[in-house]
């Protein structure tokens, strides 16, 4: 099969740093073209990356290329997603998705009807330890899931960060309940495989800032599972994600995608050697992320991140915003 | 005689309680009682007809004993004889005397099985439907009477044959053998009845013998029995002692007595035993020799002991490493046995060796140890152990003891660590012999082999144990090698006290060809440490080659960065 020609849209830290990297280093992508509002950083982009083009314009990529990255500020996702869409072209979209309920809607319709795939990139669920934890919670190791508890985050200006569209909310949508917070819900839903029937939310500001810097979030589920996850701008958090059955219980780091702590009383080996470390081989969670969805794509299968999961994690943050629901409305 | 066995289940207690399940009375049961090294099954009535039902429908043969006080003193003094005991399916109490020497020992025995109480209800029960008896013993006609008045109770109870015990020779052994019987009940008397059904069982293979004493005799009313209130009141030894005087002073008087003393000084110095420096083996490994006793009968034995897997999920794990026709025959024998005995658990074979045996004609699932997860070890710092160890279940391996170059003899500790192999694990082979003990050691190893190493004409033998290090020093005895000399051993004991192993296990015959020679694992070991010696070497050649590369570059670097500058 063909290697699938990439645009990349979007030329800030999460693209330089990781998306364009993980392009590089995966065998079914060529990497075709960068975009970037600033032309001259899009060309110093695209030199460093090796792409023949550079543009100001992600609709110059129709045509083009077969697929893109869109990792622009969260305000545009959902435009540039449906335009390149309807242009014939593939998107892996960045988190969040989009901003509200109603973007995330326009874009998933946008998908279905152009024929064209769309993934939104919870690159998370592709680092090696939470890809595990999933497993041995579907295999019922930890027995039935009865609560989740999770924390990401830290202070804010230690990162360096070339696009701060983050403290305003028209770019942003949101404060850190988008950023950061959206991988912990979607997490949540993901691990639970259920939708999530309440919702409670508070959230903290720092000067300076038009969207709240601190977020926690608690969720109830179909099936009884709750929730509690905290993300912040402002305090380090212990960046992990543990999950509580009956049987037992597993903690991932989010930041050290091979380590995974596991518990299960059912576990005979839990039983003999008492609480096991496993050190989780696998690679980088953005190429795992890039190598699935061009898998998916050229093989016409669905993607692990399914429309209903996206749904249900915007509307998570819809409830925690106070926004009307859909089906309320 | 009024023996109904109601009235004889209103004194057992296990497995009648009120509110307690059967099953969970039974599990309860399935332990073993030591009296003067004689294994008791505290088992109630219902769960001891229900467990001689079981032994009915196996198709094996099976001794069953009533062992009163008298039969623990010919045991205490007579070793060979003690071994049937020890070998025995099953050996309940009869009589007030195995009470007390077990009461010495803060131990309980709850139902008393009286011979002549217990054998009569055992058969009613059983002959529902039907049930085809022999009875064999006890002097000429009384046999006959016996038959008739067993018949006259219950029309199932169906009498095949008789033969008095005046003729014990082998014509009787081709008679019983004939007419096929389900149960036997030989009276010779204690010790002859349980070494004749010990000496044929093998050629007679009837599923349930059991020696029943003066049975006969009651039945056909040769000897009163005493009355109901001196039964009630533990008293019939005194109504026959007073019958039968001469007969019965020196064993009811000197032989109690004998025993109760024996027991008593057993019960003391275990007390003063430390449980630090008991001296278990013997009591943890069951063994047996191809001539006189047979892997079921083993494995009802290690069921006996409670040693038997529980839960509902059970993993045969068929060591790779070995493989014979006798370790595949051993493991097909012990796949039958748990589907007959747990009928409703699930049954996994995980065959190492990746043979071709078809496991689900044995009503077993052939399954893979999964792929590896990589944990941090203690002996192997960076270990992979296979998912299956993530799973619940029990865990029962069969291995063959070999000679090893690495190992000397690679025993159940290695056995194990094949698992960890299979995923990829390239360690050193006690290393991950600790490992696979740590995590994931065996509810059950059974060993087997031939007594002479890959001799098909010599005697098979099976050893069994709920602990694998305590095997592997056991078989290391037997093969006259010091078990501290096994590299796995070692592993393990750098960690964890081991348990002592004192005695040599009874019946495992003296293994030979088991053990590599001494110079070979000192070459083997010498050539290994000249492997991993030349492998270093060679990486620390290229990681010096690549760092001496590097060096052109960074000067040149670091004087452009000056000129520039």
């Amino acid at each position: 099969m063909s290697r699938l020609r990439f645009g990349v849209v979007g030329c800030g830290a999460i693209s330089t740093l990781h998306q364009l990297p993980a392009l590089r280093r995966c065998g079914d992508v060529e990497l075709a073209a960068v975009v970037d509002a600033d032309a001259s950083w899009a060309a110093a982009v695209a030199r460093r990356f090796g792409a023949p083009e550079s543009f100001a314009d992600h609709r110059a990529l129709i045509g083009r290329v077969d697929a893109a990255v869109v990792a622009t500020p969260n305000h545009t996702h959902a435009d540039i997603t449906c335009e390149l869409l309807a242009g014939g072209v593939h998107v892996l979209c960045e988190k969040p998705m989009a901003t509200t309920r109603a973007e995330v809607v326009r874009m998933l319709d946008a998908a279905a009807s152009s024929e064209r795939r769309l993934m939104a990139g919870h690159c998370l669920r592709f680092s090696p330890n939470l890809a595990l934890l999933k497993r041995m919670v579907a295999a019922g190791w930890l027995g039935e899931i009865t609560e989740m508890s999770a924390a990401l985050g830290g202070p804010y200006e230690t990162s360096a960060r070339r696009t701060d569209f983050r403290r305003q909310k028209r770019f942003a949508g949101g404060g850190v309940l988008v950023d950061l917070g959206v991988h912990l819900i979607d997490l949540a839903v993901w691990l639970a495989a259920a939708t999530p029937s309440e919702v409670a939310y508070d959230r903290a500001y720092e000067p300076g800032w038009e969207v709240e810097t601190d977020a926690e979030v608690g969720l109830v589920f179909a099936n009884g599972a709750r929730a509690v996850l905290t993300a912040s701008f402002t305090q380090s958090q212990s960046a992990a994600f543990t999950v509580r059955g009956s049987a037992g219980w597993a903690t991932a780091s989010l930041y050290q995608p091979d380590q995974l702590t596991v518990f299960s009383h059912q576990a005979r080996i839990c039983r003999q050697g008492g609480v096991q470390q496993l050190q989780v081989s696998g690679g980088s969670m953005y190429d795992e992320q890039v190598a699935h969805f061009c898998a998916a794509v050229q093989a016409d299968e669905p993607f692990a991140i399914l429309p209903d999961e996206l749904r249900a994690t915007i509307d998570v943050i819809e409830r925690c915003y106070g926004r009307p629901q859909a089906n309320a409305a | 005689m009024t023996h109904s066995d109601a009235a004889i289940a209103d004194r057992g207690e296990a497995g009648t309680r009120p509110g307690v399940s059967p099953g969970r009375a039974a599990a309860d049961a399935d332990t073993v009682v030591s009296i003067l090294r004689v294994p008791f099954s505290p088992l109630g009535f219902d769960a001891a007809v229900e467990r001689i039902r079981g032994m009915l429908g196996s198709g094996r043969p099976h001794h069953v004993v009533l062992a009163n006080a008298h039969t623990l003193n010919c045991a205490w003094r007579d070793v060979d004889y003690r071994r049937i005991l020890q070998d025995a399916a099953l050996v309940l109490r009869d009589g007030v005397g195995v009470e007390l020497a077990a009461a010495l020992g803060g131990r309980r025995l709850a139902h008393n099985f009286v011979g002549t109480d217990f054998t009569p209800a055992l058969l009613e029960r059983l002959a529902r439907p039907e049930v085809r008896v022999f009875l064999f013993g006890a002097a000429p006609g009384v046999a006959d009477a016996a038959a008739r008045t067993l018949r006259a109770r219950c029309a199932g109870i169906r009498v095949v044959g008789t033969r008095d015990g005046y003729e014990t020779g082998a014509d009787v052994a081709a008679e019983i053998r004939a007419v096929r019987p389900q149960v036997l009940l030989v009276a010779l008397g204690n010790p002859r009845q349980e070494e004749w059904i010990a000496e044929h069982q093998p050629t007679i293979q009837v599923p349930v013998a059991i020696g029943v004493g003066a049975l006969f005799d009651y039945l056909a009313g040769r000897v009163p029995r005493a009355p109901g209130w001196m039964r009630r009141a533990r008293g019939e030894w005194v109504y026959r002692l007073a019958v039968e005087p001469r007969r019965l002073w020196r064993r009811y008087l000197v032989g109690s007595t004998t025993v109760l003393w024996h027991a008593a000084v057993e019960a003391w110095s275990d007390k003063r035993r430390s449980p630090m420096t008991v001296p278990m083996p013997t009591d943890r490994v069951l063994a047996g020799e191809g001539r006189s006793a047979s892997l079921e009968s083993l494995l009802e034995n290690a069921g006996g002991a409670g040693w038997l897997p529980r839960g509902d999920r059970i993993v045969v794990q068929v060591a790779g490493r070995g493989r014979s026709a006798d370790l595949v025959a051993c493991a097909q024998v012990l796949v039958r046995f748990l589907r007959q005995r747990l009928p409703k658990a699930r049954i996994d074979v995980l065959d190492l060796s990746g043979g071709p045996n078809d496991w689900r004609a044995l009503g077993a699932r052939r399954i893979e140890a999964g792929r590896g997860l990589g944990v941090r070890g203690i002996a192997v710092p960076e270990l992979r152990v296979p998912e299956l160890w993530f799973q619940s279940y029990s865990l029962v391996t069969v291995m063959t003891p070999q000679p090893s170059p690495a190992a000397r003899l690679a025993g159940a500790l290695d056995a194990q660590a094949e698992a960890l192999r299979a995923v990829g694990n390239r360690h050193d082979g006690a290393a991950l012999a600790y490992e696979a003990h740590r995590l994931a050691a065996s509810d059950l190893v059974i060993a087997c082999g031939r007594a002479r190493f890959g001799d098909a004409a010599a005697a098979p033998w099976w050893a069994i144990s709920p602990s694998d290090v305590m095997l592997d020093q056991v078989v290391a005895r037997a093969a006259g090698i010091a078990p501290w000399r096994l590299p796995s051993v070692r592993a393990v004991a750098r960690q964890e006290r081991l348990p002592e192993c004192a005695a040599p296990v009874p019946h495992l015959p003296a293994l030979t060809g088991y053990a590599a020679p001494a110079f070979v694992v000192a070459l083997a070991r010498s050539a290994a440490r000249l492997t991993a010696g030349v492998r270093e070497l060679t990486r620390d050649a290229r990681m010096a080659r690549r760092n001496v590369g590097k060096i052109p570059g960074f000067v040149r670097r670091r004087l452009a960065s000056r000129g520039a500058a």
